[in-house]
């Protein structure tokens, strides 16, 4: 469906001039100051995926997204998106394609939502029982009638979101790209806006990438995650290799039964002490639970326990860091 | 959809938006109003005293500023926003007009509309209307036509030296101060003939800025004082001409800017 293949986008930003003529002597001298925003990414995206597109700001994500909608043209590279070459097939990539970014509405700010719907109808030539089938779906799932009669700016942002979300989709796309859909949502337009996305995903078989900040969507959404950073793919796989990989570091929780001193275990680290209650973080291939929980119950009587794996959150930011296995499991 | 229906249908939602804010609306025609009548009687007090501004009588000086204007008022209706091109960049709201199966153009020329053209037309209008029976013209249709033809004439000049001049911004960023250095020379047009001023300024606003093709040049076909620019006669009648000529000139600058945009990235 999409493939990426050694893609790259420089930049070049313009250093800007001051003074009554700046602009002008800009354009004719201008000095840039180069910035590579995607560095030699190469992928490969399956009809039906559902992928977690994530990285830091900055990381080039954006920059990415715009190049599979032919908004931006890649500096070298190739990439196919159904079959099209996005930016040499601006329009007909359009009829394929939605697209939603969070920071920025795409509906008409003072008119009502359902003015806007109407117009990309038209735009993409949505035949009129497609356009109602979607509208009922839309109310369903999103409950777009309680808001599509009023004007965007009234709108709270969960509302906007889902409003900005139905025109992503009335014209029927094969894919979906979603650039921070979930920002500044609240928790239960987020659900509403999760369970969405997996149904648009498997019962009209629309390709997404997801592009968030929120793990939690991850987790409950994904099937496959990209995690990128500095223009590049740093992991590329599913949720739990990414764990066996990154997630090595486990945390012992352990409730004594009286006050104890502290000390370290073997093979483990104490991270965290609070009243009778010890956090012991260990790497699971060096020891294992029993053999910490054999060692400390010897020397101290033990109330309770608890093992806690690792949060995707703390991987990933694992992974951002540019650090290994290894470093993972300090 | 082609073309010009989407512009139609884009042009009847901004109009539904701008009717949101009803109490603007009065305020703002007003204010425009108001504005234009003082600055013309200014103008009239400066002819009256002068009595004579090379050769201009004070009604024809009125009849400039209202063919200027009526040309404007179209301009500043439907195009105004093209000088905020700029912010459209910088805020990336560009990037949904890209975004879609239709011309980026007609997208973002459709995404707005500014009713106080509405009061430059009043003004326009009413100023025509005193010029032409102060002055005691007497037109054929042939005359008539010519001034439909020059008033939209001097709509497209506007529109593509803004859209050009704006279109800076897709290399520099910034276009604000290009534009208002521009807008500052069209306004001159619009109030002095152009013949008062100096060989400078006449080329400059006959050929690299040609706002003088908005309303000095046609006012002499239609004011019957051709003779006034010698051999150079022909510019009486070429507004026409020069707005095709800045058409295609802006639709390859566009064009440019559009790359530009795309490889640079917003």
């Amino acid at each position: 469906m999409i493939h990426v293949e050694h893609l790259t986008k420089d930049y070049r930003r313009v250093k800007r001039r001051e003074g009554l003529f700046g602009n002008l002597r800009t354009l004719f001298s201008a000095e840039y100051e180069p910035l590579r925003a995607v560095n030699d990414l190469s992928f490969d995206i399956a009809e039906g995926e559902l992928v977690g597109y994530i990285g830091p700001n900055g990381a080039g994500k954006s920059t990415s997204i715009k190049m599979l909608c032919g908004i931006l043209v890649p500096s070298s590279g190739r990439i196919e998106v159904n079959g099209l070459v996005p930016h040499k097939n601006r329009m007909a990539n359009a009829l394929q394609i939605g697209a939603v970014f969070g920071q920025k509405t795409q509906l008409w700010w003072d008119v009502p939502v359902i003015e806007s719907l109407r117009l990309f109808r038209d735009i993409y030539k949505v035949p009129e029982p497609v356009y109602r089938q979607n509208l009922e779906m839309f109310n369903d799932l999103l409950g777009l009638h309680e808001f599509r009669d009023a004007p965007v700016r009234q709108l709270s942002l969960g509302q906007r979101m889902r409003a900005d979300m139905a025109a992503a989709l009335i014209h029927n796309p094969h894919l979906l790209f979603l650039d921070e859909p979930m920002i500044g949502v609240d928790v239960v337009v987020k659900e509403r806006l999760r369970t969405f996305i997996q149904q648009v995903n498997r019962e009209r078989k629309v390709t997404v990438i997801l592009t968030t900040h929120d793990m939690v969507d991850i987790e409950k959404v994904c099937s496959r995650i990209m995690i990128i950073d500095h223009g590049q793919i740093v992991y590329d796989g599913d949720l739990e290799r990414i764990r066996e990989r990154y997630g090595t570091t486990r945390t012992l929780v352990i409730e004594f039964e009286e006050s104890v001193p502290d000390f370290d275990a073997p093979h483990a680290r104490l991270v965290k002490s609070e009243g009778r209650r010890k956090w012991f973080a260990f790497n699971r291939l060096e020891t294992s639970p029993s053999a910490l929980i054999a060692h400390i119950s010897a020397r101290y009587p033990v109330a309770d326990l608890a093992v806690e794996e690792p949060d995707i959150e703390e991987i990933v930011r694992t992974v951002y860091r540019g650090g290994g296995p290894q470093e993972a499991a300090r | 959809m082609n073309p010009i229906s989407l512009y139609l249908r884009l042009v009847r939602i901004a109009i539904k938006a701008r009717m949101q804010y009803r109490a603007d609306f009065v305020t703002g025609i007003l204010g425009v109003i108001v504005m234009n009548v003082v600055n013309i009687s200014l103008i009239g007090i400066l002819v009256s005293r002068f009595a004579d501004l090379n050769g201009w009588t004070i009604w024809e000086v009125v009849f400039l500023y209202s063919l200027w204007i009526l040309g404007h008022s179209l301009f500043s209706l439907f195009m105004w926003h093209i000088r905020t091109l700029e912010d459209y960049l910088v805020q990336g709201t560009f990037d949904q007009f890209l975004l879609r199966p239709a011309s980026a153009f007609v997208l973002f020329i459709g995404r707005e509309v500014q009713y106080l053209g509405i009061a430059d037309f009043a003004i326009g209008v009413s100023g025509m209307v005193l010029a032409y029976s102060n002055l005691r013209l007497t037109w054929g249709p042939v005359e008539w036509g010519f001034l439909v033809l020059a008033i939209l004439a001097g709509t497209l000049i506007e529109m593509t030296l803004t859209l050009m001049i704006s279109s800076i911004a897709f290399w520099t960023g910034r276009s604000r101060r290009a534009n208002s250095l521009v807008m500052q020379v069209n306004v001159m047009v619009q109030y002095y003939p152009v013949d008062i001023f100096g060989a400078f300024f006449r080329v400059l606003v006959t050929s690299v800025i040609p706002v003088a093709f908005m309303n000095y040049y046609p006012a002499l076909m239609l004011l019957g004082k051709v003779e006034h620019i010698g051999a150079w006669w022909p510019l009486a009648y070429a507004s026409p001409v020069v707005a095709l000529m800045m058409v295609g000139l802006a639709a390859g600058v566009w064009q440019l800017a559009l790359r530009q945009y795309s490889s640079a990235g917003g």
